[in-house]
Formats: structure tokens, C-alpha cells, sequence
């Protein structure tokens, strides 16, 4: 079948050649909105 | 089963999860303005963000307080700069359903009718064109290889892009969530030996694409201006506009049936 040909491997290949700087800005940029909503909720006793 | 431990696992995993679902968030917002002028917004954004954090950090109350007024006002800002792409992008998260894209009968049918208006209108002056629409396999790696367009399905925009002269002419147009997404986009060609040598390239690309994908490849030869259809490795040749419109149709509601399933 066609769709078999598009393997699991082949996605998570996929999954780290696609836009790997988008990814990775992506994940520091959230990485530090955690942490300042973290300081923020610390800051107001949430 | 021994509960502190269990707590104290899912407490050190929170976070972790936290992270991951704003990393999704994140990257799937900064995805859907790649590749247009709001990219470079986004990339300012996210430089100002990341020195008003570190400000905070160092304790820098001046640089801080002023970073938070700049912050509060770039967000009316946004909103007024990027009116037509939030709008566009409302508009498109509305008909996107979870897995793909649920047009409406009517919606589909209009897009399908443009399609093959177009086909036919360039089948007539034998102009050689390659549409490919998808369905449940991304055609996303093809894309990159193409143009972005991302524009609606109108019988007048495929045949200008496929008029001999234009930049885009050569590749394939993708359609996908019943938008024109991308043109002169590079599809793989068939391995099939078996294929009569009187079809080029283009009918050997749609059907490449047609055996790597679930995707439909319409082709329209300039040598013989017929009309042609690739699903699934195999080619319909010679149709004319009510059966080529009619095979669409049947392919489509293969879609459907699987779907149901």
C-alpha cells in the first residue's frame, strides 16, 4: 500500500529535519515563558 | 502501589509536561507565520522577550519597567498590524478540523468545479500542468520544494501559474485544506518500467507522487492536451471534464468512507 511507504522511521527523521531552528527557538522561548510565569505566580502567592 | 512515590514522580514530570505542551504551542504559532512578513515581527518579539527576562533576572528595575510598558503596548500593536493575518488564520482555525480539514459539500464542490475549469481551460491550448490535492498524507516535504502561495482555489490563478512564461510554470501546484498552498513543487518520479514511453515527465511525477502518497495528481499533457488523473499508482487517461470531475469525486469520497470507518 502507498500510505505503508511513508514509515515510522522516516517520520521521525521528519520530526528532527523539519524546521530544526523553528524547534529549537520554539523550546528555549518556552522553556523562559515557564519560568517567568513561574516567578510571577511565586510573586503573587498563586 | 506506594502513593508518596507516585506523587512525587508526577510532581518532577509536571513541569516537564508543562514545558512540552508551550513548546507545541510555541512552535505552532511561529509555524504558521514561516513564511510570511510576520515572521520578522515574530523574530523581534521573541529577541525583546528574551532580553526583558533577562533584565528581570539581572535585576535591572529601569530596563525592566520599561520593557514591561513596551511589552504591554507591542500587544495593541500586534493586534492592529496583523489584523489581516489573524483574521486569515481565525478564519482557516474555524474550518480546520483536529486531523485535517472538514470542508463543507458545498465549499469542496466550488473548489472541485474551479479545478476542473481550470483543467480544462489549459487541456484546450495544451498547456502541460500538474495539480495535486491532498488528502491524509502531509504534503508538506513537497512543499518546501515549491513556492508558497496560499491563496484560494480560483480557476484564474491555476491557469496564470501554469501559463508557459510564468516563473512557476514548471513543478506541480499542491492544493491542501482547499487552499493553493504552494506552486513549482517538485513531486518524485515513478520507478514503473511498465509505463509507455509517449508520457514525459509530468505524468511520471504524478504518478510517483500518486504511489509515495494518497495524494490525487491531475495532469494535463501539452503534447496531447488530454486530461489525465494519478491515484494511488495508476493513471486515467483521456478523461474528459464530466469524467474527470466524476473521478474526483469517487476518489474523494474514498476519503469519506475510510473516514467512517
Amino acid at each position: 500500500m502507498a500510505e505503508n511507504k511513508i514509515d515510522i522511521k522516516k517520520r521521525i527523521i521528519h520530526c528532527f529535519t523539519y524546521h530544526p531552528w523553528l524547534k529549537l527557538i520554539a523550546l528555549i522561548l518556552a522553556i523562559l515563558v515557564w519560568l517567568y510565569i513561574g516567578g510571577e505566580l511565586e510573586k503573587f502567592n498563586y | 502501589m506506594n502513593l508518596p512515590l507516585l506523587s512525587n514522580y508526577l510532581s518532577a514530570v509536571k513541569p516537564l509536561i508543562e514545558i512540552a505542551i508551550l513548546w507545541s504551542v510555541i512552535y505552532h504559532i511561529m509555524l504558521f507565520f514561516e513564511g510570511t512578513r510576520a515572521v520578522h515581527v515574530l523574530r523581534g518579539i521573541t529577541i525583546i522577550l528574551i532580553m526583558f527576562f533577562v533584565f528581570q533576572k539581572l535585576g535591572f528595575e529601569r530596563l525592566d519597567w520599561l520593557f514591561t510598558k513596551m511589552f504591554a503596548i507591542s500587544v495593541i500593536a500586534i493586534l492592529i498590524i496583523f489584523h489581516p493575518e489573524i483574521r486569515q488564520g481565525l478564519a482557516r482555525l474555524g474550518q480546520r478540523h483536529l486531523f485535517g480539514t472538514i470542508l463543507r459539500e458545498e465549499e469542496l464542490e466550488q473548489i472541485l468545479r474551479e479545478i476542473v475549469k481550470a483543467a480544462e481551460g489549459l487541456s484546450k491550448y495544451k498547456i502541460g500542468a500538474l495539480i495535486a490535492i491532498e488528502k491524509e498524507i502531509s504534503l508538506k516535504p513537497y512543499i518546501e520544494s515549491g513556492v508558497m502561495i496560499d491563496a484560494n482555489v480560483s480557476n484564474e490563478l491555476i491557469q496564470t501559474i501554469f501559463t508557459p512564461g510564468s516563473l512557476l510554470h514548471d513543478g506541480g501546484v499542491i492544493i491542501q485544506h482547499g487552499r493553493i498552498t504552494a506552486a513549482g513543487c517538485l513531486f518524485p518520479l515513478t520507478e514503473n518500467h511498465d509505463l509507455s514511453r509517449i508520457f514525459g515527465t509530468r505524468h511520471r511525477a504524478a504518478i510517483g507522487l500518486s504511489e509515495e502518497t494518497d495524494a490525487i495528481a491531475i495532469i494535463m499533457s501539452e503534447e496531447r492536451g488530454d486530461m489525465s488523473l494519478a491515484y494511488q499508482g495508476k493513471l486515467y487517461q483521456g478523461l474528459n471534464r464530466e469524467e474527470l470531475l466524476f473521478k474526483i469525486r469517487e476518489v474523494i469520497k474514498i476519503r469519506k468512507q475510510d473516514g467512517g470507518k
